[in-house]
């Protein structure tokens, strides 16, 4: 399988903060959903990956080419935490400036995009509203023929009306094999919908890769009255108050449990709320 | 670098209009003191090249530079490149007004100032090398800071310190001529030497000039290389 992302052993350290060892590939053709708290390193994996943030070690490879050849960023389409185009620029003023730099470009494409999206070709980009904004960034990117999309956040921000677009956009954009999307977000409920795959990133590190529904299926969120104590061990981020207690458990562990005990299938906001608890009160 | 600086000029799309005002201030003081034209040209397009550095740094545009595919060296050449571009508009502008106002004016009194100042290739050319000198100054101190710390910090250390360190000393200068008679003579003989051997003096300059250029350049594609967005 060919992957458009490979990460081995990436380290960068901060004062306070380090990538450690975080190692994880994203097959091409996939949808990839990178989630972890605020804080966790997923900005900071992206800005490496496109060589804003210099690395300590590691291999970073996008689209099977090492970091460094500049060659790659022909074929990616960035946002990092929205669009940056100059305040004063209209769609016009975009194409103008952007086109040069990639060979692939299709005007006709990107004017047909702005069409589509209602975006006035002469309306200066300060004007637009951030869902706007989000869409003249998609146009640009299908207009160069982007074969992986990264993306910081895309949707935080957006009415769900914006949001519900942004999202077709890119299963639109999804439908070619050969694309390949990795995009930070703290909606689940958008991985919910349009993710293969995860990547959970918790203070630096890589707690899971893999399918969307191998983190959600192999665990529960368990609720009751006492925990047996010799549960407690297989609890995850466990919450005891005066009515009883919930937990995460994997679904492995629920054998035993006693009758009268509530299990509900475990959504990603789930495992990755309880996941955080328990790395923060272990 | 080509398309680099293609955007580096449409980023600067809100300062384009303010440009009128270049040829309009050189007009107005070339008015009063022609020979001061050219050199006012330079400082004036210097300080305008330095516009895509606030603009990137308002916008964030750093952003999207480092997304498109281009090097952090073809960002730092575009940079230089656009600059010294104005330069050259600069002086080619100076020179024709230059020009003009000393064959309308010289020897004439005009609002009761007497213009003496004939523009002749040597004279021109030596101002022109003088100027670049002066521009070659100004982008060592403030290009490579911008390039490190960006422009909101880096405008005050790079543009104004060096400004106000460049009154100081000229000040610093002018005063002690003033009261030492010996540098002051010194001073003049240096003067007069330059207006004698205006070839030497400006190949002086131009040497100067490119050195500084060249430091300049090479701090700046060292400290971007560097730098951590």
């Amino acid at each position: 399988m060919t992957h458009a992302i490979e990460i081995k052993n990436l380290c960068k350290r901060y004062p306070g903060f380090a990538l450690q060892n975080v190692s994880f590939d994203v097959p091409q053709g996939l949808c990839c959903g990178f989630v972890g708290p605020n804080g966790a390193g997923k900005t900071t994996m992206l800005k490496a990956m496109l060589g804003m943030t210099l690395k300590d070690s590691g291999e970073i490879r996008l689209l099977d080419k090492p970091d460094g050849d500049i060659s790659v960023k022909e074929n990616l389409g960035v946002m990092i935490d929205q669009p940056y185009f100059q305040e004063d620029w209209t769609p016009i003023d975009v194409e103008k400036g952007i086109k040069p730099f990639y060979r692939d470009w299709d005007a006709h494409e990107y004017r047909k995009y702005l069409s589509r999206f209602e975006l006035d070709p002469k309306k200066k980009f300060k004007r637009f509203s951030r869902g706007m904004k989000m869409k003249l960034a998609m146009a640009v990117h299908l207009s160069h023929s982007a074969k992986l999309l990264l993306l910081d956040e895309p949707t935080s921000g957006l009415d769900p009306v914006a949001r519900d677009e942004i999202l077709d956009i890119m299963r639109e954009y999804m439908v070619n094999d050969e694309r390949t999307i990795l995009f930070s977000t703290h909606i689940t409920s958008d991985l919910e919908r349009i993710a293969d795959m995860i990547v959970y990133i918790s203070h630096g590190v890589v707690s899971f890769c893999g399918d969307k529904e191998e983190l959600t299926s192999g665990y529960c969120v368990v609720r009751g009255g006492k925990l047996p104590e010799d549960k407690r061990k297989s609890a995850i981020g466990l919450r005891e108050h005066s009515n009883g207690y919930e937990c995460l458990m994997a679904l492995a562990d629920i054998g035993g449990l006693p009758p009268e005990v509530i299990t509900e299938r475990a959504t990603i906001d789930d495992v990755v709320v309880y996941m955080e608890r328990r790395s923060k009160y272990a | 670098m080509l398309n680099m600086i293609k955007l580096d000029w449409i980023g600067m799309k809100c300062y384009q209009k303010r440009f009128i005002i270049i040829p309009c201030t050189t007009l107005l003081y070339g008015f009063f003191f022609v020979p001061i034209v050219i050199p006012l040209m330079a400082f004036m397009m210097f300080s305008f090249s330095v516009n895509p550095f606030a603009v990137e740094e308002k916008g964030k545009l750093d952003n999207l530079y480092l997304t498109l595919p281009v090097t952090r060296k073809a960002i730092v050449s575009a940079r230089y490149g656009l600059s010294l571009l104005m330069q050259l508009v600069g002086f080619t502008a100076g020179t024709v007004i230059t020009i003009l106002y000393s064959r309308l004016l010289y020897g004439r009194t005009a609002f009761g100032i007497a213009h003496s100042f004939h523009a002749d290739c040597s004279a021109i050319f030596l101002i022109i090398c003088g100027s670049l000198l002066l521009y070659a100054v100004m982008n060592l101190c403030s290009f490579p800071l911008l390039f490190k710390i960006g422009y909101a910090r880096g405008r005050g250390l790079g543009f104004y310190v060096p400004i106000i360190g460049f009154a100081i000393v000229v000040s610093a200068v002018y005063m002690f001529g003033y009261f030492n008679d010996a540098f002051q003579q010194f001073l003049l003989s240096a003067v007069e030497w330059a207006f004698a051997n205006t070839v030497w003096t400006a190949v002086c300059m131009l040497i100067g000039a490119a050195l500084l250029l060249a430091l300049s350049y090479m701090i700046s594609q060292k400290v971007y290389a560097r730098r951590e967005f």
